[in-house]
């Protein structure tokens, strides 16, 4: 990733590699603009709570902080009164409320690929961000109706910020743009509130000589946010009496979400259910598959490479079982690549000082999540779009991953990878199983 | 903030055209019932969904269900009202995701409908009649009573009565207008566990 790494040179073959990415990408891009259009109405994540935000928000009032998805911040459900509204009556409002998700997506992608471009060969990057694009858990919340790719797209941004120094002229332009992101970010899902002490960060790490600027870049990277999310935030305290939990969760305010909540498997909580991994994870990705839910792991990862909680895909249909199966076993090699990429990042600090602010946060992202599910012991809490905005960290670690392998055998590699992006395409393109 | 999130949430009710007519409200209620449920929220009034007297089921009430059927277990002879009343976001949550369910798409499908007559008794309440008639059932009526706010608000659909609803089109009545009732006497003829 750093200059003068091996990654950085061109392949003899980057022109081909570049049109078999752009190609699987436009596939990708089509196909998730027929899934936007075709998964029947609601039947997104949490679809009728999202929903009901954007009515009241059309209507012309909050929504109540009680309700299902109340406890969300509004930015995302505001863009969708707005898209209501521009939308002719033939198109279905849920459709655009989708769209939204699809842009938000394109542009994590773009974002990723620009962050990667000045680190690795442009085919890498290309590719890697391809892969992210396509994997199942980002196809599924860039196709639906909700929060987290707008949040993931708008905390991308933001650390992207993070991974160049600014020109010291210009730290306090630089750090207001960021902060902007970071509001915007925190304005649409609490998630992004990890991102700040990481941004905040990687501020730091590169103004650390020059105390009077990081102070300033500071308190407008964490201030702007903090200040534009506060009234949000400050209602839902005053409304759960100052319960914590109600910035993260419905359950906390919602009498329906916690009954849902309550009633969900596992319903308690093991030390043991953060260490298992069962077979079912790569076999049969799905929760209700044996041992599932009592595995935190296991579930995350298989709602990173299948529909784990089956929104999407008919997983009583063999087919589609064992098409999600080939894509979770084929995600054991990304996944390794960007373990190898982590301990490379890991052993070297100095030399990968610029995404110390990615990694932080994908750190906080992660701890935040296994925490949440201690609190929730319900199979629905474990769920990998939770970590969608850790998407940079995650491709920058299968960047470095990649880059690890000796040039001559990383074609092959490459060539794994981009079929692996064509597969997940064709496997979440919905309705091949009714063909 | 507050105020700019107040100023936001005006704009999107500026930019919204509300229905001046109540014919209209009551055509794109059921032309927009399964395929478009925002919409179709939209043209009820907030408590509307309430007075359905659906619920949501838990997961684990579904799980539960799908074992019954599996087990082949009869339908309640009488079905028992629900223990408790929803409360009204759990009405609402229940009122769209009722329309998620692939067969309730299908049977709106099988039905045309034509909006016969309005009536408006002040500048607050108005009175519109539907016809449904279903492909392969008996047609019916349905009356949908609408409201607005101080007489110059979009008018939104309140209430609904229907007439001429029996056993043989059961089905399109829900569909039509889903409640607990209704859901609980297609259970009941279809031989599935109501609950």
């Amino acid at each position: 990733m750093s200059d003068g790494m091996p990654g950085a040179v061109a392949s003899p073959r980057a022109g081909a590699w570049s049109v078999g990415a752009a190609l699987v990408a436009a596939l990708a891009l089509v196909g998730r603009a027929h899934d936007v259009a075709s998964l029947p109405p609601l039947q997104d994540f949490d679809g009728p709570g999202h929903a009901l935000n954007v009515v009241a928000l059309h209507a012309g009032r909050l929504p109540d902080p009680g309700s299902w998805g109340g406890f969300h911040p509004p930015l995302y459900y505001a863009l969708g009164a707005l898209v209501w509204d521009l939308l002719p009556e033939s198109v279905p409002v849920h459709v655009g409320l989708r769209a939204i998700s699809l842009v938000a997506g394109v542009g994590l992608a773009l974002w990723i690929w620009r962050a990667l471009r000045r680190r690795a060969s442009g085919e890498d990057a290309l590719l890697v961000a391809l892969l992210v694009f396509c994997t199942p858990v980002v196809v599924l919340a860039t196709s639906m109706l909700g929060n987290e790719a707008l949040c993931a797209f708008l905390v991308t941004g933001a650390l992207a910020r993070t991974l160049q120094p600014p020109p010291p002229e210009r730290v306090l332009r630089h750090a207001t743009g960021t902060g902007l992101w970071l509001a915007s970010a925190l304005l649409t899902k609490s998630t992004a509130l990890a991102a700040l002490p990481a941004c905040a960060l990687g501020y730091a790490a590169w103004l650390a000589r020059r105390p009077r600027s990081t102070v300033a870049a500071l308190a407008l990277v964490v201030g702007l946010p903090l200040v534009a999310a506060a009234p949000h935030y400050v209602r839902l305290l005053e409304a759960s009496g100052g319960n914590l939990l109600a910035v993260v969760s419905g359950g906390a305010l919602s009498p329906a979400v916690r009954a849902e909540m309550r009633s969900q498997p596992p319903g308690e909580r093991r030390l043991s259910d953060y260490v298992t991994l069962p077979a079912a994870a790569f076999l049969a990705p799905v929760y209700l598959a044996p041992g599932m839910t009592r595995s935190v792991p296991g579930l995350l990862y298989a709602s990173t490479w299948a529909d784990a909680h089956e929104h999407f895909l008919p997983a009583s249909d063999p087919r589609v079982l064992a098409a999600e199966a080939a894509l979770a076993l084929g995600g054991l090699l990304p996944t390794g690549l960007a373990l190898v990429g982590l301990a490379r990042a890991l052993r070297r600090p100095a030399r990968h000082r610029e995404l110390l602010a990615s990694l932080l946060l994908a750190a906080g992202l992660l701890l935040a999540l296994l925490r949440y599910t201690w609190l929730l012991p319900a199979y629905s809490a474990v769920k990998a779009s939770y970590l969608l905005s850790a998407a940079l960290p995650a491709a920058a670690c299968l960047a470095l991953g990649l880059e690890a392998v000796p040039a001559r055998r990383r074609g092959w590699l490459r060539g794994a990878l981009l079929a692996l992006a064509l597969a997940c395409t064709l496997v979440t393109w919905r309705g091949w199983w009714e063909v | 903030m507050k105020r700019l999130l107040a100023v936001s949430a005006l704009l999107c009710s500026a930019c919204a055209q509300p229905e001046a007519d109540p014919a209209r409200v009551v055509t794109t209620y059921l032309r927009s019932l399964g395929g478009d449920p925002l919409r179709a929220i939209a043209c009820v009034t907030a408590t509307f969904p309430e007075r359905t007297g659906l619920r949501l089921a838990t997961s684990a009430e579904v799980l539960r269900w799908r074992e019954r059927v599996r087990e082949g277990a009869a339908a309640p002879a009488a079905p028992a009202p629900p223990a408790t009343p929803p409360s009204p976001e759990e009405a609402q949550v229940s009122w769209l995701s009722v329309q998620v369910k692939p067969a309730f798409r299908e049977a709106l499908g099988r039905l045309r409908w034509q909006v016969s007559g309005e009536r408006r008794d002040d500048d607050r309440h108005a009175t519109v009649t539907a016809t449904i008639e279903p492909e392969a059932a008996p047609p019916f009526q349905q009356v949908f009573q609408l409201t607005r706010q101080d007489g110059s608000g979009p008018w939104r659909i309140d209430r609904v009565e229907q007439i001429g609803v029996g056993e043989a089109n059961l089905a399109e009545a829900f569909v039509t207008n889903p409640t607990e009732e209704l859901r609980r006497r297609l259970a009941e003829r279809l031989g599935v566990p109501a609950d």
